[in-house]
This record gives C-alpha cells, structure tokens and sequence, in this order.
C-alpha cells in the first residue's frame, strides 16, 4: 500500500469497518466511571470492575444524548431502582461508533437494563449479608442494650439535607429535651461510606444511642447502606444505632445489622420519642402500681387483722368458755369437796354428841340408874366399900337420898 | 392441844373446839370419871359440839352463798 490516506479517509475507513463488525447494537456492561452530565447529554465511561490495575483497565466511551437521555431517565424513574452514578455496575445497549474527531471508538447509548444492576446488587447485598452472618454481625448491635430513656442523640446524615429537618423537626416537636450532635457525612456516592464510617465512628464515642438516615431514593442512591464498611461500623458500633433510610420495599444491609430499623427519618425521630414516652408511661405505671400495691397491701392487712382479730375473738371465746366450764367443774367440785368435808365433819359431831349423849349421868338418871357417895365423897362401887353405919348420899333424877348403911351383902351372898 | 376447859366454847376456833370434844370423848372412854365431873365433861363437850354445829352451819350456809347450787355444769 503506497498509497498515503488522509486522516480523514483512514477514519473513514475505520468506521466502515466497525459498521461492517458491529451492523447492530450491542449489549455491553460494566462500572460507570467518569459520569458527567452537566448540558443535556450524558458522558462517562465504562469500564470492568474487577480489573486489578487502573491502567490495565478496559475503558469504553459512552455517549448518551439528549433524547435517549430522556427515554432512559423514564425508564430508571419508572424501576426506582437505578439511578446512574460513578462506580455502579450497567448494562447498556447502544451502537458502537468510530468518532473521528476524537479518533476514538465510543458507544452511542440508547437503552439501559435497570434489572441487571438491581441483580448485581442483589447478589453483592447477599454475598454481604452471609459474610456478616458467618462472623456473627447481624445480631451484635441489637445485642446492645438500648438505653430506657436516650437523651444524647448522635445524627450521622447529610447536613442541610431534608432527612437532617425532618429528624430535627420531629424530635424538637416532642416534649424531651434531647440533646441532638449532627454528624456530618455524605449519604450518597463513592465517598460516602467511609464518610459514614467516620461518622458513626465519631458519633459512637460521645452519644448514647447513634442515628442514621437519610431521604428516600433510587436503590442505587442507597448503595453506600449496602457497602460491607458501613455495615461492619454498624455492627460493631458500641452504642445501639437506629437506621432509617428512605425506601419503601427492600432493605439495605445496614437495615439488617442495626439495633433498630425503621422507613424514614422521621420515623427514626419518633423511635427515640416513643423510647421516652414509653419509660416515661413505665415510670408513671410503676408510681400507680406502688400507691395500689400500698393499698392492696394496707386493705389486705386490714383483712388479715380483721381475720386473726375473729379468729382471736372465737379462740377466746372457746378459751373463754371452756375456762368457764372448768372454773363452773371446779366450783362444783369445791361445793362438792365442802360438803363432803361438812357432811363428814357433822358426823363426826353427830358421833361425838352420841358418845356425849351416852355418857350423860342425867340420861342413866332418867332411866332409874342412880350413883352413891359414902359421906366422905367416895363412889360406892361394891359393898365392900362401906360398912353398917355408914351414911349414904345418893343421886337420882330427881335429886338425892341421904341413908344409913343396916347391912352389906356382896354377891354370891344374897339368897 | 385442846385449851382451857374453862375458856368460853364461843371464843374457840372450830379446830380447837372438835379438838377439846376429841379428847373429852377419849377421857369419857378410858377414864374412871366421877359423876360431877362426867357431868361437867358431858356439858362442856355438848356445848363444845353445838359450838361446832353452828360454826359447821355458817360455813355451810357461807359455802352455798359462795357457789350457788354448785350443780354440775352442763
């Protein structure tokens, strides 16, 4: 070939070529890179994710003009699920284009599948959540105890953003007097994970309970809640942390690895209210149940007095009762024992009167007896006592016979 | 001991007196007595008994004040 072509035949040329190679469009995917949509078309590159070195790295230009800029926006808004950024994977279809002007071949977009960036996100967010359930992190922050009523509130989100007022709002509008700290951090794009890292990091050392939020978005805005740092800050995160991110169907990966996971960061706000609502409502439920306690406890003491007082009352009255049978028992048998005791000792009067009655010289009197003195007083009590002449006194009922002995016979003697 | 035969019988305690009869009765029944002094023995120990009877009379009348009937309980 001796012939010298011009620049503009060579390009020409080259682009004959590629039309010749590639008649239709192509499916290609791979990391945006370099996005730029200042004007009204879209220009980055793509390029493969997992090259080890930059400058080994494959580099496709891509070009996305205004109007299918248009038709692929409405098909992203209709997924919400994808929103083109620097580092997401792509799958994009256009036509492959020499452009002369550049001397570069570059890839004239017309469509984007929004379901394979949503599958490698999937499949990235799973592969994340089994690494964090082999090393235990899924359950650690919601292992820490959650403080029963949080004053010191630690805001990791971006500052000036909607999310930012509306946590503010919510919690200002409450009664508590948080004590709110604004950790400032990027919740959207390549920087934002390790900003969040350092943020939560910063938060965690001075507060007691960590929030993080931001506004709702695409799936792919909320990336940096499915990175493995953001996660594995949240997990270890010494203090609870309570995660609300906008989004209404699935949920990230720091979702799964916080203490607390709601939809919103209002919501987030009112988490931490109903926390102190809730100790609040416990505090006053235990100032009632102490005054009913006391006062169960006063009425059932007053019942049990009442109760050991009856009990009391009938072991007395029995106690009572039978004292009063036995004192009655021993009454009747002490008027018993005296009478006996009378009775024996009346008797023994009887007997003794008796005894008396019998010896009475005046009875045997009466019944004929009679007794006789010699003059000198001494008691005849045989003829041989006295002799003829001898004067006699003697005693009879009726009084006395004074006589003179004429004979004295003893007995054996009389005939 | 029985006290002083001589000592009015109603200035004796209920002891004393059954004591004094006691020993009357057992000097009646032992002794060889002369009539006059069995006669004195006999009235003092009669009155000593009537003493007796009537102390024995009080303390019951003192015992059914004192207990009622002092029937059984029933």
């Amino acid at each position: 070939m001796d012939r010298t072509l011009t620049v503009t035949e060579l390009c020409g040329f080259v682009a004959g070529v590629i039309d010749e190679v590639f008649p239709e469009e192509v499916w290609v995917s791979g990391s945006i890179s370099g996005l730029n949509r200042r004007g009204p078309h879209a220009y980055f590159s793509l390029v493969d994710p997992a090259t080890p070195s930059d400058r080994q790295r494959a580099s496709l230009p891509v070009v996305l003009f205004a109007p299918e800029r248009a038709r692929v926006n409405a098909m992203l808004n209709r997924t919400g699920a994808v929103r083109m950024d620097d580092g997401l994977e792509i799958k994009v279809r256009g036509r492959i284009q020499y452009y002369p002007p550049q001397g570069r071949v570059q890839l004239i977009m017309t469509m984007v599948d929004p379901s394979f960036t949503v599958g490698q996100l999937e499949l990235a967010r799973q592969a994340l959540l089994v690494e964090l359930a082999t090393a235990g992190l899924l359950e650690t922050n919601k292992a820490v105890p959650l403080p029963v009523a949080p004053r010191r509130i630690g805001l990791v989100t971006s500052s000036g953003s909607a999310a930012e007022a509306d946590f503010v709002n919510e919690l200002r509008s409450s009664r508590f007097p948080f004590q709110l700290t604004r950790y400032d951090s990027r919740v959207q794009g390549p920087e934002a994970p390790a900003e969040l890292v350092a943020a939560i990091a910063a938060a965690a050392s001075r507060e007691e309970i960590v929030v993080v939020t931001r506004g709702g978005g695409a799936r792919t805005d909320l990336g940096a809640f499915d990175e493995g740092d953001v996660a594995r800050a949240i997990a270890r995160c010494p203090v609870p942390v309570v995660v609300g991110v906008g989004h209404e169907v699935d949920r990230s990966v720091a979702d799964e690895v916080a203490a607390i996971s709601v939809k919103t960061p209002t919501a987030a706000a009112g988490y931490l209210v109903g926390l102190v609502e809730q100790f609040e409502a416990r505090v006053e439920s235990a100032q009632r149940g102490l005054v009913s306690v006391a006062a169960f406890s006063t009425e059932a003491a007053s019942t049990q007095l009442q109760a050991i007082e009856g009990r009391l009352h009938r072991v007395t009255s029995r106690a009572g009762a039978r004292a009063d049978a036995d004192l009655t028992r021993h009454v009747h048998r002490l008027a018993t024992a005296a009478r006996s005791q009378l009775n024996g000792l009346r008797m023994g009067l009887g007997v003794a009167e008796a005894t008396l009655s019998a010896s009475d010289p005046h009875r045997m009197f009466q019944r004929g007896w009679s007794t006789t003195h010699t003059a000198t007083g001494q008691l005849v009590r045989s003829p041989a006592d006295v002799a003829a002449g001898t004067t006699l006194l003697t005693r009879t009922a009726g009084g006395s016979i004074t006589s003179t002995v004429d004979q004295t016979k003893t007995t054996g003697e009389e005939t | 001991m029985p006290k002083d035969p001589n000592v009015d019988v109603d200035e004796l305690s209920y002891r004393e007196a059954i004591s004094e009869v006691e020993a009357i009765v057992l000097s009646l029944e032992s002794e060889s007595i002369d009539v006059d002094e069995l006669s004195a023995k006999v009235s003092r120990g009669l009155a000593l008994v009537a003493h007796c009877r009537t102390r024995l009379d009080a303390v019951t009348d003192e015992v059914d004040r004192l207990v009622g009937d002092g029937d059984e309980p029933s």
